[in-house]
């Protein structure tokens, strides 16, 4: 199973995919530390599951993970960050997205996991 | 405005006290300790005392996250700050005590940043939800500076008086001390005032109160 990581933060980045690993140790991680590594990635391999922070530099969370959906139609995309505003959650899940307030937890990543199940 | 009424005042400590019981709530769950806070002060001042009196301690060096906001016609600064000696502690409670010592140098930055994000966006969140309204942030940003330029940058700014909250924190069994600040051009807080007392008093006769 493929998973993409997009977070601006580095140690972000390592919890997020310490928790996947503890989920499962053979998952295939790629991180993106913005929008654009995010594409290029999409554009190269297919993935299971993608996380995207919301508030980046360059392309925001919403407009990546519009973008993810196009090019990754069989992906779980979730949205995981800080920004816990009701009003950025109802744009998340309008477009059709999974909604996660940071911080991360392994219970919130297993959440995101068991996603896959549902699909 | 140069006076906020009892009412006012109470109103904002306890919109604050919210927010920064979520915010708290989050460092907690990213730390795993308990965290401590302190009422919520709410004061307006002018831009040269928070300069020079907005409390700091006695560190020679200071770690600051900030985010800027905008909403409810206003622009407001949120920041984090607290020694550099708890800097690199925060850090290591984040990314946990197995991390090697080359690894925490490089990492200690990225982790405060974090943690600022984190924080500062749960209190503002809060508020934000509170008060069913949308505040647009900027990406945080990390400064460590002496003390008295914590601030400095205040003498940048028109207004003559700012209003600002401050919540102290304390994560107990780490002896980690900081301070949550929320600054506000006090010309434009009246919208925010009473988007805040509609909130937290529905219809209630404010004139009564």
């Amino acid at each position: 199973m493929n998973v993409l990581i997009v977070d601006d933060s580095k140690v972000a980045r390592i919890a997020i995919t310490d928790f996947f690993k503890q989920i499962n140790p053979d998952l295939k991680i790629t991180e993106a530390e913005d929008g654009y590594a995010a594409i290029e990635e999409a554009e190269k391999q297919n993935f299971d599951i993608i996380t995207i922070d919301y508030n980046m530099p360059g392309i925001n969370g919403l407009e990546i993970a519009s973008k993810m959906s196009e090019l990754q139609k069989h992906a779980v995309i979730a949205v995981l960050t800080a920004n816990i505003q009701k009003k950025v959650q109802e744009k998340v899940e309008g477009k059709g997205f999974h909604f996660f307030s940071k911080p991360v937890t392994l219970e919130l990543i297993q959440k995101v996991f068991d996603l896959t199940k549902k699909q | 405005m140069s006076y906020l009424s009892d009412i006012e005042i109470d109103s904002l400590r306890e919109v604050f006290n919210i927010s920064m019981g979520k915010a708290a709530a989050s460092l907690s769950s990213t730390v795993g300790e308990e965290v401590e806070l302190t009422i919520p002060e709410v004061l307006l001042i002018t831009p040269q005392e928070a300069i020079e009196h907005l409390p700091l301690g006695q560190s020679r060096e200071i770690c600051s996250v900030s985010q800027f906001y905008k909403g409810v016609g206003m622009e407001m600064e949120a920041k984090l700050i607290f020694s550099e000696e708890n800097s690199l502690e925060l850090a290591r409670a984040f990314i946990g005590k197995d991390t090697s010592i080359e690894d925490m140098a490089q990492l200690e930055q990225d982790s405060i940043l974090e943690i600022g994000n984190i924080l500062i966006n749960n209190f503002m969140g809060s508020i934000a939800n509170l008060l069913n309204v949308e505040f647009e942030g900027s990406l945080p940003f990390l400064n460590i500076s002496p003390p008295q330029d914590t601030f400095s940058h205040l003498k940048q700014v028109s207004p003559k008086t700012i209003m600002a909250a401050l919540v102290h924190f304390t994560i107990v069994s780490k002896n980690i001390t900081g301070l949550i600040v929320l600054l506000i051009d006090s010309r434009l807080i009246d919208e925010f005032l009473n988007k805040l007392l509609k909130a937290l008093l529905g219809t209630h006769d404010q004139s009564n109160t």
